[in-house]
C-alpha cells in the first residue's frame, strides 16, 4: 500500500484531478497544511478551488523536476541545473499566463516557484513603458495630468532607454 | 466614491456598506470597471492583487521601479521596496555627479523594504567614503546577497573596510578597484559566498588563503588585472563545489599552485608563469592564452603544463602554446614532444600574436587529439610566412603528416584569407585528412583587402571538393560580418575581451 500512501490527488477548479507524489506536493505549503489538518482520514484529495488545471499542471511539472534534479545532483551542481530547467520552463509559458501562474503559486504558497515567476514577470516588464505595464496588469491611472507630470519630473532620472512595447 | 464629496446624509451612510460589498476582493479594487461587479470567483483574466504587484515590482531594478511610480496613486511609493539597487555610471551619464549622489542617497534614505538582494555601485567615489559606508551599512543590515562595487572611474582605489563584505548573507561578491583596509585579514561570516570576482585589486596570498578558509561553498573565483600576488596558491580541498577558476592579466604572478579535486574550468590569460598542479583530475574545460614572451623558459613551462592537461575535454589555446609544442631540432634531428590529448573533443586556436607558428604546427597539434570533434581556428591578424626553416625542415614533414581523425565532424576557420596559399594549405590538409567531416565553414577576414570575389569562392570550392575525403562534407563560405548562423565555440569570448 506504500505506493498509494505517498500519493496525493490535487483537484483543479474545473474538477480535473492530478495524482502527485507526496514529495512533490509537500512543496506546496497549502497542500501540506491541509493534509496535516486531516491526518488520519483516508481520502487524500485536496481541492484547489481557484486554481485552473493548466496552472496546476505547470506547478506540478516544475516541482517534479525540482525534486528529480535535487536527487540527482545531491553533491553539487543542483542550482545550475535548476537554472537551466527554469529557463526552459519559463520559455514555454505565455506572458499572459504568467499572471495566472503567479496568482496560483501565491495561493498555493510555493516559495521557490513564486520567486522564479516573480523574477520572470519583473524581467518582462523591465524596460517597458508605463502604459504597457498599466495595460498588462490592468491598472487604472488615477492621477491627474499635472500630478503625473510632477511625479515623472521627480523620477526623471530614470527615463532613458525605455523600450516601446 | 462620491459619498465623501456630498454632505453625508443618512442615505449615503446607508449606501456605503452596500457599495463595499459589491467588491468581494478588497485588493482587486484597481481592476477595470468590468470586474467591479459581484463575483464569487476571481475573474478569468487574472488581475493581480496590489500586494502581489508590489512584491513583483520589488524585483525590478531601482531605475525601472522608480519609473513605475506614475502607474497609479497606490504605487507611488512602491519603488522604495525595490530589492535590486543598481546605480551605474551610464544611469547618470548626462547628469552631474553631485546630483547623482544625491539621488542615490535619497533612494537609500527612503528605502522601506525589508530586503536588499543586490547592490551595485559604479561611479567615482572619491571624497564620499563616509556616505558610501553608510549606504553599505544599510545594505548589510537588509541582508544583501549580491554586492557589486565598481569604483574603477576613480583615481585611487576605494578603501573598503572588511566588515562590509564579511557578511553572512552574501552570495556573490564583485569588487573592482577597491582596497581592503582591515588587518589582520580574517573573514568570519562568509559561509554562503559562492562567487568572487576581483578586478584591479591589490591581492596577496593572505587574502586568497583567508577567503578559502572562510568560504566553504565557494564555486568560482575570478581574478582580473589584480596586482600584488607573485605566488598564487589555491588550496581548495575543502570546497566541494569549487568549479571555476579564472586568472586574467595579473601581471605580478610568477607561479600558480592549484589543488582542487573538483575544479572543472580553468582559464588563464597573461604572460607565461609556472603552473603547479597538485590535484586537478576533474578538469574539463581549459583556456590557456599566453602572451608572447622571449626566451626558452616559457616554452618549457607551457610544455610542462600540457602534460598535466592531457585529460581535458574542451581546450582553447593561443599560438604561443602551439609554438611551445612544435617539434624542434635537437641533436641534429627533428624531435617531437610526446603528448596526447586523449579526451579532447573541442579545440579552439587563436593565431593572433604568433611569432613563428605556422600551418605545420597546427596540423601537428591536431594530430595529437585523436577524439577531436570540433575544431575552431581563428586566423585573423596573422600572416604565415614561408621562411627558410619551413622550406628546409617543415614542408616535407607537413606533406608526410597522416593524422588519424575519425571523429572530426566540424571545422571552422575564421579570418580566412582567400588569397593566402598557406591557409589554403591548412584547409586542404583538414579536408583531406578528416575522413568523416560533415562541415567546413570558412569565414573571411575583415578588412577591405580581403574582399570576397565570387570567382575566388568558386575556385576554392572547386579545389576543396576535389580534395575532400569525406563524401558528405558541406562547405560554407561566410562574410565576416554576416556570419551569425554558424556554430560558435564554447569559449566564445576572446580572452582579451573578458571585461
Amino acid at each position: 500500500m506504500a505506493s498509494t500512501d505517498d500519493k496525493v490527488i490535487l483537484k483543479s477548479s474545473e474538477g480535473e484531478c492530478f495524482e502527485v507524489d507526496m514529495a512533490v506536493a509537500s512543496h506546496l505549503q497549502i497542500v501540506k497544511s491541509v493534509l496535516e489538518d486531516c491526518e488520519g482520514s483516508s481520502d487524500k484529495v485536496v481541492s484547489l478551488f481557484i486554481v485552473e488545471a493548466k496552472y496546476v499542471a505547470m506547478i506540478i511539472e516544475y516541482y517534479k523536476n525540482y525534486v528529480e534534479l535535487k536527487e540527482k545532483h545531491e553533491e553539487g551542481g543542483f542550482e545550475e541545473k535548476l537554472k537551466e530547467f527554469e529557463k526552459q520552463f519559463l520559455e514555454q509559458i505565455d506572458k499572459k499566463e504568467l499572471k495566472g501562474l503567479v496568482m496560483a503559486v501565491n495561493y498555493l504558497n510555493a516559495p521557490a516557484l513564486f520567486d522564479v515567476v516573480c523574477t520572470a514577470i519583473a524581467k518582462h516588464i523591465e524596460n517597458k513603458s508605463v502604459e504597457y505595464v498599466r495595460e498588462y496588469f490592468g491598472i487604472v491611472n488615477d492621477f491627474t495630468a499635472e500630478e503625473e507630470a510632477q511625479i515623472r519630473e521627480e523620477h526623471r532620472w530614470a527615463y532613458d532607454g525605455v523600450n516601446d512595447d | 466614491m462620491s459619498a465623501s464629496s456630498k454632505k453625508p446624509t443618512e442615505a449615503a451612510v446607508m449606501e456605503f456598506p452596500q457599495k463595499r460589498t459589491r467588491i468581494p476582493f478588497q485588493s482587486y479594487n484597481h481592476c477595470r470597471d468590468a470586474y467591479r461587479t459581484v463575483k464569487t470567483v476571481p475573474p478569468t483574466l487574472p488581475y493581480l492583487p496590489h500586494e502581489l504587484l508590489e512584491h513583483i515590482f520589488s524585483y525590478l531594478p531601482l531605475r525601472n521601479a522608480r519609473e513605475l511610480a506614475v502607474l497609479a496613486k497606490r504605487f507611488r511609493k512602491t519603488w522604495a521596496l525595490s530589492r535590486n539597487l543598481c546605480f551605474e555610471r551610464v544611469f547618470g551619464r548626462y547628469h552631474q555627479l553631485h546630483k547623482f549622489i544625491a539621488f542615490v542617497n535619497n533612494s537609500f534614505e527612503s528605502h522601506a523594504g525589508p530586503k536588499i538582494d543586490r547592490l551595485r555601485l559604479n561611479f567615482d567615489p572619491s571624497g564620499r567614503n563616509e556616505l558610501i559606508h553608510r549606504w553599505l551599512a544599510v545594505a548589510v543590515t537588509k541582508g544583501v546577497e549580491e554586492l557589486d562595487l565598481d569604483f574603477y572611474p576613480a583615481d585611487v582605489p576605494f578603501n573598503l573596510p572588511v566588515e562590509f563584505i564579511d557578511v553572512e548573507s552574501l552570495k556573490i561578491l564583485r569588487l573592482n578597484f577597491c582596497q581592503l583596509v582591515t588587518y589582520p585579514l580574517k573573514f568570519n561570516h562568509l559561509s554562503l559566498l559562492k562567487t568572487i570576482v576581483l578586478r584591479r585589486m591589490i591581492i596577496n596570498s593572505k587574502l586568497i588563503d583567508a577567503l578559502f578558509s572562510a568560504c566553504l561553498l565557494l564555486g568560482s573565483l575570478d581574478l582580473g588585472s589584480c596586482l600584488g600576488a607573485s605566488r598564487l596558491r589555491v588550496f581548495a580541498q575543502r570546497q566541494k563545489g569549487f568549479r571555476t577558476f579564472k586568472v586574467v592579466s595579473c601581471k605580478d604572478i610568477v607561479e600558480i599552485t592549484l589543488d582542487s579535486p573538483t575544479l572543472r574550468t580553468f582559464h588563464y590569460h597573461g604572460s607565461v608563469c609556472i603552473f603547479k598542479f597538485v590535484e586537478i583530475s576533474q578538469m574539463k574545460d581549459v583556456m590557456i592564452s599566453a602572451t608572447p614572451s622571449r626566451g626558452f623558459a616559457p616554452a618549457l613551462q607551457l610544455r610542462n603544463l600540457v602534460c598535466h592537461l592531457s585529460h581535458v575535454n574542451v581546450l582553447t589555446v593561443s599560438a604561443t602554446v602551439l609554438e611551445a609544442l612544435s617539434p624542434r631540432i635537437a641533436d641534429a634531428t627533428m624531435q617531437e614532444m610526446p603528448y596526447c590529448f586523449r579526451n579532447l573533443e573541442e579545440v579552439q586556436v587563436y593565431m593572433e600574436g604568433a611569432a613563428f607558428c605556422n600551418v605545420y604546427d597546427i596540423a601537428n597539434f591536431v594530430r595529437h587529439c585523436p577524439s577531436l570533434n570540433k575544431l575552431f581556428i581563428d586566423l585573423s591578424e596573422v600572416g604565415f610566412e614561408g621562411t627558410r626553416y619551413w622550406e628546409l625542415h617543415q614542408l616535407l614533414n607537413f606533406q608526410l603528416l597522416r593524422p588519424y581523425l575519425p571523429s572530426l565532424k566540424y571545422v571552422k576557420l575564421t579570418g580566412y584569407k582567400l588569397d593566402d596559399r598557406f591557409e589554403l594549405m591548412l584547409a586542404k590538409f583538414l579536408i583531406m585528412e578528416a575522413t568523416n567531416l560533415e562541415k567546413l565553414v570558412l569565414v573571411t577576414a575583415k578588412g577591405v583587402r580581403h574582399r570576397i570575389y565570387r570567382t575566388q569562392i568558386l575556385t576554392h570550392r572547386f579545389y576543396l571538393r576535389h580534395w575532400q575525403a569525406s563524401e558528405r562534407v558541406q562547405i560554407e563560405f561566410f562574410d565576416c560580418f554576416k556570419d551569425v548562423i554558424s556554430r560558435r565555440p564554447q569559449h566564445s569570448i576572446h580572452p582579451k575581451l573578458w571585461y
